[in-house]
């Protein structure tokens, strides 16, 4: 018999596959098998060929004159998406309207996002950053080898990481580092011999540059500046190149992917999507199990995503509320409860309080996870944006009924109902129910707003 | 600051010179009558226990004031890796010149501080610091196992000890052994607290740089009850630890709220390290058991266009550091020290992008009117190198740590690293307040004693 999901698993799939289930949304979900429910969420079955995901195109406003206006434009527009993307409300197998418009396929974007992690900072040139955040959308679920080799000619890339200075006769080895250590097969599985290989092989990889009337970041290669004397990258000694131009050269990314690195990659990528989608302290064992799926589906990245997903641990006590929202997912999941409208917001000057800048991640590792948006700051910050937003919610008619009743256990009910929390701890409940009770005799005009502040800080709202 | 009562005018009461002249003979160790003790044998300098939040203590609880003799310490971390061949520069040698060719820093007779090494000229305050005795400098330090990754290597330099899983940090562990929780110990910025700062039972508490904190006004009643509910919340259970952990964080936010905002003055500069580094100075100022803050300055990792971005840098450090010394109370100047690090350096010979890659060995400094100034370790050769054409550092970071452990912060070194470190006698016995005040002046104890017993102030904090 296949384990069915009960309706608190149904609400903890869509937490963690999109920004948390509408009523519909579970209720939809609720009494299906993993395997069917888990398909839904992905939008397609194991036996369907690997869609590519949405390409969402260019919005005018990515191509504003400001950079600072386009990136602050385009994060409100990105975490909006995030909020309005829905499950299907009738499993199984209703594919949305468009492939792949699922809110999957965003949380994906933003993992791929933060691995890869280029910064608007130094790139400077925000269409090439839209374009790449496009790319990750499209190449979400397809497969890792042609997702890390598309990543590391694109423009952002180049730029981000200087591979476009990186000569023959003078290498530049931060990109050559990063795609080791970062993007595929981790700290421990190279040493400073291949780091110097790895720079060598990718000389010539660069971008066009200056045209003379402007700074052009599309990719180019200069055979003539590419080093090509026989390199020992791995203990191998070969003619390598960074992607092969010539036969009778060797590939690195293939070989990082599905050559001597591919248990070490596949293994560093399943524990990282274990820790984004489950919880962060995965058993080796379990790592290297999905590892071997990953390198048993050809490094495609839909597979390792649905056994992830469809894994025990998953399903288990320590992934229920064990991960800490990050501001995206707080404040994503918050436009989605109240229907804001995200471009109203100033979300690039709200969000930066709160550690996240979409587009502009503070170091090449992106983001952390757990603690690391535990903490003082964080909460000064989180309850400081809330109560920004209190107003906002009274005004969109939220939580209404919280002035006109004393009962406050139907106050705390409305206010953990407009932030979809499923599981609310007594301490929880007796504390807003406390709340209410004095705000109602000592300051009733000021239930409504606060009560939308209250739960919006509330502990069962940051974790999920 | 600059002392209030100018030396050369004999404005000191022939009273209060002798009673001042007297501290010449005084031993500055024997005042410690409420030095706390470091605890022993009770701190593992290996990782922490695993992935699960910490719940530390109640910050809100513990605040009470420094003992007369207790000593701070303030970090600075340049984030990326700093080019300390561009910081302290080797000018005299050719080598310098012919491998950093249009990255070569000019300097004059102006910048030297001896040795053959050059302040860049952005640091002119920190050099009239180093000429008034106030900053040791440490050349040549670096660590054995450098991979030249962020990483590993800020992993490392925050640790203190070789890799472990989930690694504390050696202030943190020095906290552990203090006892240092409420705000004993002090992160500012955005984001989490650094590894740095967290121990087995004791973490930092985080201040963001900007202020209006949630939780500080409770000064009418509808706004305080909601504060009140964020109290109760972090104060029962959630029923899982992570909801725990982070009620316990918004709890501390706002229970803490109140006694922080004070140190966010209308006089703290608009941004950047200057108002991190006031603002340090103004946490230390309202005396809340503070003894360890730490601050970070990002941008260091100048692979490409390294100029002007790192002169740049250093003009923030420079004005940074002086804010900081400007803003310290006259009660805190004597016995609070800043030690200024970087997790590795740089090539010697530039790239081909007008950057430099990761390298090695670097300047530490340690800047107090308690410091012994001057020159502690070599400049290490430029053409001596490694393979990778690298220096070899000659000083283990460590021993900077075991030092400051031992002579400046009362605890036990050994505790905290795990093995014993020669001390580099940076910490003097001394003591000059003033930047004004030559540190070899026959006046300069008597003037630092009488503003460390509160007679004279200086001119005031921001005048310098």
């Amino acid at each position: 018999m296949p384990e069915t999901l009960s309706r608190a698993d149904a609400a903890h799939l869509l937490r963690r596959t999109g920004f948390g289930g509408s009523e519909g949304e579970i209720t939809a979900l609720t009494g299906v098998t993993r395997q069917a429910a888990v398909a839904a969420a992905m939008g397609f079955t194991s036996s369907d060929p690997i869609p590519e995901g949405p390409d969402v195109g260019v919005p005018g406003l990515v191509n504003n004159e400001s950079q600072w206006e386009a990136q602050s434009d385009a994060i409100a527009w990105w975490i909006q998406r995030m909020a309005d993307l829905s499950n299907p409300t009738t499993v199984p197998g209703s594919p949305p309207a468009v492939a792949g418009d699922l809110p999957i396929y965003e949380k994906l974007t933003l993992f791929w996002h933060e691995h890869f992690s280029c910064a608007q900072d130094k790139v400077f040139d925000f269409p090439e950053m839209w374009d790449q955040i496009r790319m990750f959308r499209r190449m979400a679920m397809g497969n890792f080898d042609a997702l890390v080799r598309a990543t590391a000619l694109h423009p952002a890339m180049l730029v981000f990481l200087d591979n476009q200075t990186n000569v023959a006769s003078g290498i530049q080895e931060n990109f050559a580092r990063e795609l080791m250590e970062l993007y595929t097969c981790g700290v421990g599985n190279f040493d400073e011999a291949d780091v110097v290989a790895m720079a060598r092989a990718w000389t010539g990889h660069n971008t066009v540059g200056w045209t003379g009337s402007r700074w052009d970041a599309t990719y180019v290669y200069r055979s003539d500046q590419h080093d090509h004397d026989p390199k020992t990258l791995f203990g191998m000694t070969a003619n390598w190149n960074g992607v092969i131009v010539d036969g009778g050269e060797r590939d690195t990314i293939d070989e990082l992917v599905n050559g001597v690195k591919q248990v070490a990659t596949a293994r560093f990528i399943a524990r990282k999507l274990f820790r984004y989608f489950v919880h962060l302290d995965p058993s080796n064992s379990t790592v290297n199990a999905l590892g071997d799926v990953f390198i048993a589906g050809g490094m495609d990245i839909a597979p390792l995503v649905r056994a992830i997903l469809e894994h025990d641990d998953f399903w288990g006590s320590e992934a229920r509320y064990g991960l800490v929202k990050g501001p995206v997912e707080f404040v994503a999941t918050m436009i989605r409860r109240a229907g804001f409208s995200a471009s109203d917001m100033g979300l690039r000057w709200s969000m930066e309080p709160m550690g996240q800048t979409l587009f502009d991640p503070p170091s090449v590792a992106g983001w952390g996870q757990g603690e690391y948006w535990l903490g003082t700051v964080s909460a000064w910050a989180r309850g400081g944006f809330s109560r920004g937003q209190r107003w906002r919610s009274q005004e969109a008619g939220h939580l209404a009924s919280l002035d006109d009743s004393d009962d406050d256990a139907a106050a705390a009910q409305a206010i953990f109902d407009l932030f979809g929390l499923e599981d609310v701890s007594s301490n929880t409940r007796n504390a807003v129910e406390r709340w209410h009770r004095r705000t109602y005799d000592n300051a009733r005009w000021s239930t409504v707003p606060q009560g939308f502040l209250v739960g919006a800080v509330c502990p069962e709202f940051q974790v999920y | 600051m600059r002392a209030l009562i100018h030396p050369t005018r004999r404005l000191v009461r022939p009273t209060e010179a002798d009673i001042a002249l007297a501290q010449l003979s005084t031993r500055a160790d024997t005042e410690g009558i409420a030095r706390r003790r470091f605890l022993q044998g009770a701190l593992a300098t290996g990782g922490a226990l695993g992935m699960m939040p910490s719940v530390f203590d109640s910050i809100a609880a513990a605040s009470a004031p420094l003992g007369a003799s207790d000593r701070v310490l303030v970090t600075v971390f340049l984030n990326g890796g700093n080019d300390h061949l561009n910081t302290l520069i080797p000018a005299d040698d050719g080598a310098y010149h012919a491998a950093r060719g249009g990255l070569a820093v000019a300097v004059d007779g102006s910048h030297s501080v001896g040795q053959g090494l050059y302040m860049h000229p952005n640091l002119s305050r920190l050099k009239a610091r180093f000429d008034s005795g106030q900053v040791a400098l440490i050349e040549g330090v670096g660590e054995a196992n450098d991979d030249h990754s962020h990483f590993t290597s800020t992993a490392t330099w925050f640790a203190g000890v070789p890799a472990v899983p989930n690694p504390t940090g050696w202030l943190g562990r020095y906290g552990d052994g203090m006892g240092l929780d409420g705000l004993g110990m002090v992160h500012i910025g955005w984001g989490g607290i650094p590894m740095l700062l967290k121990g087995n039972q004791v973490s930092a508490v985080g201040l963001p740089p900007n202020g209006n904190l949630f939780g500080a006004d409770r000064s009418e009643n509808w706004e305080r009850y909601a504060i009140e509910a964020v109290s109760d919340f972090g104060d029962g259970s959630t029923g899982g630890p992570w909801g725990d952990a982070v009620g316990a964080s918004f709890r501390d936010a706002v229970d803490t709220a109140q006694q922080i905002q004070p140190a966010y003055t209308e006089g703290l500069a608009e941004g950047g390290l200057q108002r991190e580094l006031g603002l340090a100075a103004e946490v230390i100022n309202l005396n809340l058991g503070t003894r360890i803050v730490s601050v970070s300055l990002g941008g260091f990792d100048n692979h490409d266009g390294q100029r002007p971005d790192h002169d740049d840098l250093l003009a923030e450090l420079d004005a940074g550091i002086d804010q900081f010394f400007s803003t310290l109370s006259p009660a805190f100047a004597g016995r609070t020290g800043m030690m200024i690090f970087s997790e590795f350096g740089r090539r010697v010979e530039a790239n081909n992008s007008a950057g430099t890659d990761h390298g090695t060995a670097g300047t530490m400094m340690f800047i107090s009117s308690r410091a012994e100034g001057g020159h502690h370790a070599q400049q290490p050769s430029l053409t001596d190198l490694d393979w990778r054409g690298d220096m070899h550092h000659h000083v283990d970071f460590r021993s900077v740590y075991a030092t400051l452990l031992d002579e400046w912060l009362d605890a036990d070194s050994h505790e905290v690293l795990g093995a014993n470190y020669s001390s580099l006698g940076i910490i003097g016995s001394g003591g000059n307040l003033f930047f004004d005040v030559p540190g070899d002046a026959y006046y300069t104890t008597a003037v630092s004693w009488l503003a460390a017993s509160g007679i004279t102030t200086g001119t005031g904090a921001r005048t310098s």
